[in-house]
């Protein structure tokens, strides 16, 4: 169920969010299908939010960008946690 | 709204936050040597009816360094330093220190306690509520202590780093977990999502543990999403929304988030899953974030998620009713506001074993006051559900001094008893 972790990536590849636009979130299965389709790896689909997780090199998110009805392509931000401290705000 | 208290004395959580035995009896030897030091640990195994089965071992202190403490089988001498360290198998650790500490050769023998990082204690004072033995401050200043409501039957799914599950507080609770992050279990190696689910969900009083709970009796669904580094992947974030909302949570508490820059739009991914849940009866509600310096004059904008328009964003006071100075300012337009302020300062709640509490300070702290209240709304009125709460929450709010831009709408309130 879970992604797999940046350490697992290859070297050279990076894990990119792609987010659907408004028109096609209902077909967001299909560009999911439609990335497949130009080689580059699939790790997750979350229909709901028109969002899929793509893993692949610079040239990947190109050819992704030029796809009808995404939207954006940006690498998978993070949330990090600072460490756990009474001084320090969390 | 303004509670008084005992503020004077000794923190009232202080026996709550006292040295926990590891199990094992510390050891100081008077000056001899590393032989009879050894000796003297054989002969009081003997003493303890072990027969002699112990055999005691001189190590160096990396040797020591890579031993499992908390399975320690034999005594171990940390070799030219005096100090060994004896499983207390063979009784109690107070009765295994009692024998040891009558040997000749051995100065002191004492329970041996888990070291913590030491925190300030949360002594209160404020205008809005003190924490007394009954409960937190923060259970008083929403209004919960007061209320008659527990969210009994309400979920709550607290997405955060996992949840310490054999905590004792939370022993024969309904708790549903799921785990989002690649590698790992529920279980909380940060302490941080144990701390937020008790705030939401934590017991009500009992002996002398107080009240820190908001929702004692509603039901916990935890996803972890954070690590146990504290390391969050947005995908991981989302799918446990999505599990959340499926799953029919009415309350889906996030205290995590990245910062924002000023101008910047709220992720289109996020607000989706906030449309989806409200239409599905279900309020998101989330940290605003900890990344202002109000001291030296910097105000943060709303961090993301919490900067989402369908995602309720929750600033962080004191005890005094004053914004923290980490809290997030509503600086963007277009969800970028502070929608209420809850808690977020010297807030007691659960932490993993064998700590067990800790009071910690962060918008992270009041984001599950705020869901808490939300439950508590939510098994009050039953038709209170999705846009509907989020309404009902921000218009019963308690006004505070600080403006809208800071604390939103105000204190979180929860529901009320019947007024006779």
């Amino acid at each position: 169920m879970a992604a797999r972790s940046v350490q697992e990536i290859a070297m050279g590849k990076v894990a990119y969010s792609v987010t659907v636009d408004d028109a096609h979130l209902a077909v967001t299965q299909a560009i999911a299908g439609e990335i497949r389709a130009r080689g580059v790896e699939v790790d997750r689909v979350i229909a709901a939010a028109g969002a899929i997780r793509a893993i692949g090199d610079a040239r990947a998110a190109e050819a992704i960008r030029r796809i009808e009805g995404v939207l954006a392509v940006t690498p998978e931000p993070r949330c990090d946690l600072p460490p756990i401290d009474e001084d320090i705000p969390v | 709204m303004t509670e008084q208290g005992d503020g004077m004395g000794a923190p009232p959580f202080l026996d709550l936050m006292r040295p926990r035995p590891t199990g094992n009896v510390l050891v100081s030897f008077l000056p001899r040597d590393e032989g009879a030091q050894l000796r003297a640990l054989e002969r009081c195994a003997q003493r303890l009816a072990r027969g002699g089965a112990w055999r005691a071992r001189a190590l160096s202190s990396g040797e020591v360094g890579r031993l499992d403490l908390a399975a320690l089988a034999e005594p171990v001498l940390l070799a030219g330093y005096g100090v060994g360290l004896v499983p207390a198998t063979a009784g109690t650790a107070a009765q295994v220190a009692s024998v040891m500490a009558a040997d000749a050769d051995i100065e002191e023998a004492r329970p041996e306690f888990f070291m913590f990082p030491i925190g300030r204690p949360a002594v209160g004072g404020g205008d809005l509520a003190v924490d007394d033995a009954a409960r937190t401050w923060g259970v008083a200043a929403v209004g919960a202590a007061a209320s008659p409501f527990t969210g009994r039957g309400v979920r709550i799914a607290v997405l955060d780093s996992g949840f310490d599950a054999g905590h004792p507080d939370f022993e024969g609770r309904e708790i549903v977990a799921e785990s989002f992050v690649q590698g790992e279990t529920t279980a909380d190696g940060s302490g941080h999502g144990t701390h937020c689910a008790g705030t939401a969900a934590g017991p009500g009083a009992r002996g002398n543990r107080p009240r820190y709970g908001v929702a004692p009796e509603a039901v916990l669904h935890v996803g972890k999403v954070l690590s146990d580094a504290g390391r969050g992947f947005e995908f991981d974030i989302l799918s446990g929304m999505a599990w959340a909302i499926d799953a029919g949570c009415e309350v889906i508490s996030m205290s995590l988030g990245r910062p924002a820059q000023p101008g910047e739009a709220p992720s289109v991914q996020y607000e989706r899953l906030g449309r989806r849940a409200l239409e599905a009866g279900c309020v998101i509600v989330a940290a605003a974030g900890n990344d202002s310096a109000r001291r030296f004059g910097f105000i943060a904008p709303v961090a993301a998620p919490a900067n989402s328009p369908s995602i309720l964003a929750v600033g962080a006071v004191d005890a005094a009713g004053l914004v923290a100075p980490f809290s997030a300012g509503g600086l963007n337009p277009d969800g970028g506001e502070v929608d209420l302020a809850a808690p977020g300062v010297d807030v007691f709640s659960a932490f993993p074993r064998p700590q067990l509490y800790r009071a910690l300070q962060g918008t992270s702290m009041a984001c599950p006051h705020v869901a808490g209240v939300a439950a508590l709304w939510a098994e009050a009125e039953p038709s209170l559900r999705g846009a509907a709460l989020w309404r009902r929450l921000v218009e019963t709010a308690a006004p505070l001094r600080e403006g809208a831009r800071d604390v939103g709408a105000g204190l979180v309130q929860a529901p009320p008893g019947p007024t006779v």
